[in-house]
């Protein structure tokens, strides 16, 4: 069992590396495909947010061809890693990524989908590669904070992940940042925004579901906050 | 030739699995579940079997190591295999009625909430789609 294992981690990486490949091979026809179909819906907000996207592409482009390893305001540092693959269920609880021990990756680390956005936390290390679990994962409950009146509430895992235990005297909108307040991740992170409350006057909170700013089926890289916790 | 096209047809599906490929509205078939229930009503040989499931399940594997849902999915299949000698059906409804079984029994052994329920409904209409497409394509090959 000990040798089966063992050889298993070279042929689960050889596996997570062609599932890459071949992830990347196949999402080229079907972008096409989903493009041609979204044409005749985009409007100013997708482009405004392309731009942005692909002005914060250059930014991580031109420090890549330097280093993998950059800062945030001086405070936190990140290492750029590839998603290997996604969970190959449905439930989407699981990231991995092409980074691991040799690369300084170690458990508890925050994994981010663009600096200060939180899709997850690394939980398992291996040499060459690591298993994040992401706020998708049903049995995951954080503390957050919304909007700049920092309401409190809980950050349930799930698809969608929802925030429950709101003061129902808590003044919430639709749209507002939902940010991490708990010891998990770095203060004020942002895991999306809030997108309908619901104020059901049999409950004695308000709840609420999240609203990402990423699509999860599309990441293809990650960064992981190496200097936290 | 029958054997090695199912078994480059359990790996090449394992592999997609991994990917994002088949991912509809976010949903993601399950192509090992839905491939092997298909192909067991071609197969005779139960260690033959047992490879497939094994090539199948290994190559969904994230890390080294079992984890619960794999452990789940190889049980789940290994049964399939067994009760489609009893079962009353026509091939075929056999098929798609072990699917949706299978299915559902992935998610309540694996862990069921309430927030996964929707995404289990989706994914049992999804493998029953793919799940027939299979074993049609498997009756044509394998009837040859």
């Amino acid at each position: 069992m000990a040798v089966s294992l063992f050889y298993g981690a070279y042929i689960i990486n050889a596996k997570n590396i062609f599932s890459e490949r071949m992830g990347s091979f196949f999402s080229k026809p079907a972008a096409l495909f989903s493009g041609l179909l979204k044409a005749g819906k985009l409007n100013k907000e997708n482009q405004a947010l392309r731009l942005e996207n692909e002005s914060f592409r250059a930014r991580i482009q031109g420090l890549e061809n330097s280093s993998d390893i950059f800062k945030q305001n001086g405070k936190y540092f990140y290492r750029r890693t590839d998603v290997y693959s996604t969970y190959p269920f449905n439930n989407r609880r699981y990231l991995t990524i092409n980074a691991g021990s040799e690369d300084g990756i170690k458990p508890l680390m925050p994994v981010a989908v663009s600096e200060g956005v939180v899709v997850g936390q690394v939980i398992e290390v291996s040499s060459k590669y690591s298993l994040v679990r992401t706020i998708f994962d049903a049995g995951w409950e954080l503390p957050v904070r919304i909007g700049a009146a920092g309401a409190g509430g809980l950050l349930i895992g799930g698809q969608p992940p929802k925030i429950t235990l709101i003061g129902k005297d808590k003044e919430i909108q639709v749209g507002q940042p939902v940010v991490s307040s708990g010891i998990n991740f770095p203060y004020g992170f942002r895991f999306g925004e809030l997108a309908e409350v619901n104020e059901d006057t049999g409950n004695l909170f308000k709840q609420g579901e999240l609203k990402l700013p990423y699509n999860f089926n599309e990441l293809q890289a990650v960064l992981v906050v190496t200097n936290f916790p | 030739m029958r054997f090695l096209f199912l078994t480059a047809f359990v790996i090449f599906a394992a592999l997609v699995q991994n990917t994002n490929f088949l991912v509809i509205a976010g949903i993601k078939p399950n192509l090992v579940l839905t491939n092997l229930i298909a192909a067991s009503f071609f197969i005779e040989s139960f260690w033959f079997y047992s490879l497939l499931l094994f090539f199948g399940v290994f190559l969904l594997q994230n890390m080294p190591g079992l984890n619960r849902e794999i452990l789940t999915l190889a049980g789940l299949l290994l049964s399939v295999f067994w009760l489609k000698k009893i079962s009353p059906w026509q091939p075929l409804a056999a098929s798609l009625i072990f699917i949706v079984g299978a299915t559902a029994l992935f998610y309540v052994f694996g862990g069921l909430t309430s927030a996964l329920l929707p995404v289990l409904i989706w994914e049992i209409i999804y493998n029953v789609i793919v799940g027939a497409v299979i074993y049609l394509i498997l009756r044509e090959i394998c009837s040859e």
